[in-house]
């Protein structure tokens, strides 16, 4: 009898044909939808990668270098959840850093779900508090979870392995009290942690929702603002994004993060056209899907889900 | 009838599942089972389930998480918007649905399971039924899921014995008994769609088996694509009339995905219970679940692409439906004939 009539070469072989065949589908639904992945087979990762999510009207960004990530902001509901299972090596149940940059529903609610089912290491959030029920429950489950939290401005940089995330400014040192204003303008937007993440020589700006009163106290503050990656803030608003703070920031790149058909009517026109005037590539989420910028410390490559 | 059933070799059997059976439906009948809307299932149960659902949460990332969740304790609560409008439009959303089916994949798998031991046949089958009978409970024992799990344990045995005359009695007295309970179930359409794939499975499988005899049987393949085939051409008239939607990825989808859930649930399963005891282990064991539950995902996700892959806003009405059934029964009828007739010719032919 030759060894491929032995039933059991036959079941070893039938096993690697339905494995690959596993494997298969699996690579070509994550080819196809263009998620960035490191898969289960590669052993870590070269470069760090910044994903601003599509989480609908809301903010999440994701920095990932390897099996260690920063996640900024969590949307406003558990979206992020899935776009994280796709976005982090399998298996890896851990998050080095959770960011809140402020305390609103759309930017709170979603981080509340990944506390309750990730290992999260450190927090860093601003020292402005609110009052709601999700806000109650994203500090609850922090401290039921005993994780350590970093208060900014008081932290000012925080080192993921080999991404650091400055904080330029934040909360009360904006003179922000404990009192949100009803509307678009000011309040808690402008407790937004703004931070800095750098890897290697590149930098990304990462704006939350600050307004642009928060850019004119960080251009008289910082003289170099410069940064090749800029989160637009507060979703592409009008009341943010200056024309004096682009030209201090010269991104080659822009992201806004928002989501299709939202009622407050964001991204603004304002924004959009100034954009281009100024020649800088602006991706948006709710056309784009995930906007992913990969870099190896020296040079910037954007990939995005759709193109509209 | 209860002589053929005495004198048949299955007879311990078929006794012992209809007591089963009686048993569930009477549990259902004196109220031990809450009321709609206000469940209260044993507590020690309900915490494991509880415990199980958490652990999932802890250790899978989503929309595994979501699904394994659906898939062992029912409901598409967990699964996001997009990933269930993709399992509707491929015809493969009844997997959250704790069906019949569902219930039957539990308990065959731990059947096998419990094939290792050294066992006798009428004690693995008690073992397996009480095992569903804690298993309903567990989840809540709505009446839903009570049904589902006659029809579980009805599909089991109908494989067991594998004759259509008394798997086709045994639906019989099952179906009776539960409509004598709640008459009203005539017109639920999860009742009639598990009631009609099951006829699908005892009348139309045995008839379509023999164009299945070059498939491989590993995985299940042959079995499942018997079976997902047969249920699509017996629930196809009450489908298209009641939802007005036609799905041509369905057969395909659920081909596909079939094989790949036991495992998924049964891998699934013991990670969760493991999760519930430590967390890292059941993480390691999390790596494997999600590789297959990950495969379904990605069948699901890719066949969902698919453009045009189901036709919506069909209108189909009643008189073309029951135009439809009557002609499945007569095809069905005409064949049972005439194999019938075969067989008598063949026996002749030996006399002489």
């Amino acid at each position: 009898m030759r060894f491929y009539h032995r039933p059991k070469f036959k079941k070893i072989l039938y096993g690697i044909i339905a494995a690959g065949f596993i494997f298969g589908v699996q690579a070509l639904d994550r080819a196809l939808s263009r998620t960035t992945d490191y898969g289960l087979l590669s052993t870590a990762a070269p470069h760090m990668t910044l994903t601003i999510m599509d989480v609908g009207q809301g903010d999440a960004i994701l920095a990932q270098e390897g099996d260690r990530q920063i996640l900024i902001d969590g949307g406003p509901d558990a979206t992020v959840l899935e776009k994280l299972g796709a976005l982090m090596p399998v298996g890896d149940r851990t998050i080095d850093l959770v960011v809140l940059t402020h305390p609103h529903a759309d930017h709170v609610s979603g981080l509340a779900q990944v506390l309750a089912r990730y290992d999260v290491q450190r927090v860093l959030t601003t020292d402005v508090p609110n009052d709601t029920a999700t806000f109650f429950t994203w500090r609850d489950l922090i401290t039921e979870k005993k994780i350590p939290v970093d208060r900014a401005p008081t932290t000012k940089q925080e080192i993921v392995g080999n991404m650091t995330y400055d904080v330029l400014t934040a909360g009360t040192e904006q003179g922000i009290v404990a009192t949100d204003h009803p509307g678009n303008s000011g309040g808690f937007n402008d407790a937004s942690i703004v931070g800095m993440l750098h890897y290697g020589k590149e930098k990304f700006l990462l704006m939350g929702d600050a307004t642009i009163d928060v850019e004119v106290s960080l251009r008289q503050k910082y003289t170099d603002l410069r940064a090749d990656f800029l989160k637009i803030g507060h979703h592409g608003s009008k009341y943010s994004t200056s024309e004096a703070f682009l030209d201090a920031v010269q991104p080659t790149y822009a992201a806004i993060s928002v989501g299709a058909k939202n009622t407050y009517g964001h991204p603004a026109w304002r924004v959009i056209r100034l954009l281009e005037k100024l020649g800088i590539i602006a991706y948006r989420t709710d056309r784009n899907g995930n906007i992913t910028a990969s870099t190896d410390g020296d040079s910037l490559q954007i990939q995005v889900e759709k193109l509209p | 009838m209860f002589e053929r059933i005495a004198n048949s070799p299955s007879r311990s059997l078929a006794v012992i599942s209809l007591a089963y059976i009686a048993g569930l439906a009477l549990v259902s009948a004196l109220g031990l089972m809450p009321p709609p809307g206000k469940e209260h299932p044993p507590l020690i149960l309900q915490k494991f389930t509880d415990a199980l659902r958490t652990s999932i949460t802890r250790t899978l990332p989503e929309p595994h998480a979501g699904f394994l969740t659906g898939l062992l304790t029912g409901g598409s609560a967990n699964v996001s918007p997009d990933f269930r409008a993709a399992l509707v439009s491929t015809g493969t959303i009844h997997l959250l649905a704790l069906s019949g089916w569902n219930i039957s994949l539990i308990i065959r798998s731990f059947g096998n399971v419990l094939l290792a031991l050294p066992l006798s046949r009428r004690a693995r089958f008690t073992i397996t039924s009480t095992a569903t009978i804690l298993f309903v409970l567990a989840v809540g024992a709505a009446p839903s899921v009570v049904r589902a799990a006659i029809m579980g344990l009805l599909l089991v045995i109908v494989e067991l014995i594998g004759r259509p005359r008394e798997s086709g009695r045994m639906l019989l007295v099952a179906v009776t008994l539960m409509l004598v309970i709640s008459p009203t179930l005539v017109g639920d359409l999860s009742f009639l769609l598990s009631v009609a794939a099951m006829l699908g499975l005892i009348y139309i499988g045995p008839i379509i088996k023999p164009f299945f005899k070059r498939l491989p049987e590993w995985f299940g393949i042959r079995e499942n694509a018997i079976a997902s085939i047969a249920a699509t051409f017996a629930t196809a008239p009450l489908i298209i009339f009641t939802f007005g939607r036609f799905s041509f990825i369905s057969l395909p989808a659920n081909l596909l995905l079939l094989p790949s859930i036991p495992y998924a649930m049964g891998v699934g399963f013991i990670g969760a219970c493991i999760g519930i005891l430590s967390e890292a282990l059941g993480r390691l064991i999390g790596i494997a679940t999600t590789v297959i539950l990950g495969y379904g995902i990605a069948v699901v996700r890719l066949l969902a692409r698919v453009p045009g892959n189901q036709i919506i806003g069909l209108h189909f009405s009643s008189a073309a439906a029951v135009v439809m059934t009557l002609g499945m029964v007569g095809a069905v009828v005409l064949k049972i004939r005439s194999t019938k007739s075969e067989i008598r010719n063949n026996i002749k032919y030996q006399k002489i």
